[in-house]
């Protein structure tokens, strides 16, 4: 199976209904797969902080959502982070493609790539690294953790995760 | 037509229908308006309302109203599209226009200067949209949205004039906790 296809089987494994994104070219496979799988509903809103949004609410729903973003869109999330999220203690989980690395081609990513982990501590979120194509299964070990335990978490995912340069 | 009154009104209609409100004077006016289980009072990060709902109306089979107001609807245009892209028949909206930002002391909305409110709701893609200005045009329109399974938005446009209800001071985890186990018996749709 190649990347795409494990990490679906992987969300629907673990009964993910919804993926809210904005996307990312390194992901953007995945989502044309994501189209065509009828057990995930794709939702598109215009910026992270109305995935987070969305994503509670589903949550709230008892039904299970994941965020596939770019990084940059961590920093559009950071007030609904701690006022939402943490401050009700309704927990998230995200995909998140972390750009601005040594390859990076775009050089306007890299100020927001530098400070993401940074970021991510200082909000208190846990995170892992996704950097390899057979780190795939750290999406399905956090998932299992994240929904049991009702922690947020986010994967950033840097290339060569996704298999080839893109 | 005050919002109190509006606020009231669709407390009291509301019977299995679950109700999130926007931060501020529209969550204080729905507290006293009756406190329940079903109600999510949203006590920060303003314009996430409408997502909130949307993606409660996505994961139950409940009825969902939204409360929000024109502010805080200017903060999240995008939400009104993403609606549209999904348009839960559960999913109701309405939006308490006063033309300004009542909770921080009535500075005039820009949406409220040169913007068609009802014409965006249009323009982002909803079908059904329903605009009223008094009371019992609200009544009616309520009865309507509720009872039929469509996505939809009401704008209500009220005064500019609050009742001045204390600040919320329920822990947020309890409103969380309540919440949830009130709708845990709805499960999940399939779409």
């Amino acid at each position: 199976m190649n990347i795409e296809d494990r990490i679906i089987d992987i969300l629907k494994r673990n009964k993910v209904k919804k993926v809210i994104t904005v996307p990312c070219k390194f992901f953007a496979p995945l989502l044309d797969k994501m189209e065509s799988e009828p057990s995930i509903n794709l939702i598109w809103p215009s910026r992270e902080e109305e995935a987070l949004g969305i994503s509670a609410g589903c949550y709230l729903g008892g039904m299970r959502a994941v965020l596939l973003i770019q990084n940059s869109g961590l920093g559009n999330m950071v007030n609904a982070i701690k006022s939402l999220s943490q401050y009700y203690n309704i927990p998230f989980f995200a995909i998140v493609s972390h750009r601005g690395g040594k390859e990076e081609k775009i050089d306007a990513q890299k100020p927001m790539g530098e400070l993401t982990p940074r970021l991510l501590k200082l909000l208190g979120i846990r995170y892992d690294i996704l950097e390899s194509p057979e780190d795939v299964e750290k999406i399905n070990g956090s998932l299992k953790e994240s929904f049991a335990k009702k922690e947020s978490k986010v994967l950033l995912a840097r290339n060569p995760f996704w298999g080839k340069q893109r | 037509m005050n919002r109190y009154e509006v606020i009231k009104k669709i407390r009291t209609m509301a019977s299995d229908d679950v109700i999130v409100s926007n931060i501020g004077d529209v969550s204080k006016e729905l507290f006293a308006a009756g406190d329940r289980d079903e109600n999510f009072y949203m006590l920060g990060s303003m314009g996430l309302a409408s997502s909130l709902g949307l993606g409660i109306s996505l994961a139950s089979k409940r009825n969902v109203i939204v409360l929000d107001g024109d502010g805080s609807i200017a903060m999240n245009l995008g939400s009104l599209v993403t609606i549209a892209s999904q348009a839960p028949p559960n999913f109701k909206l309405v939006i308490l226009d006063n033309a300004s930002y009542g909770s921080t002391g009535y500075q005039a909305t820009a949406i409220s200067k040169v913007a068609r409110l009802d014409e965006i709701v249009k323009a982002a893609g909803h079908k059904k949209v329903y605009p009223v200005s008094t009371i019992d045009e609200f009544k009616e329109t309520m009865k309507k949205v509720l009872s039929s399974p469509e996505c939809s938005i009401v704008i209500a446009k009220v005064a500019r004039e609050d009742e001045a209800f204390p600040i919320i001071t329920m822990n947020a985890e309890t409103i969380k906790d309540r919440f949830m186990k009130s709708i845990s018996d709805s499960s999940e749709r399939s779409k």
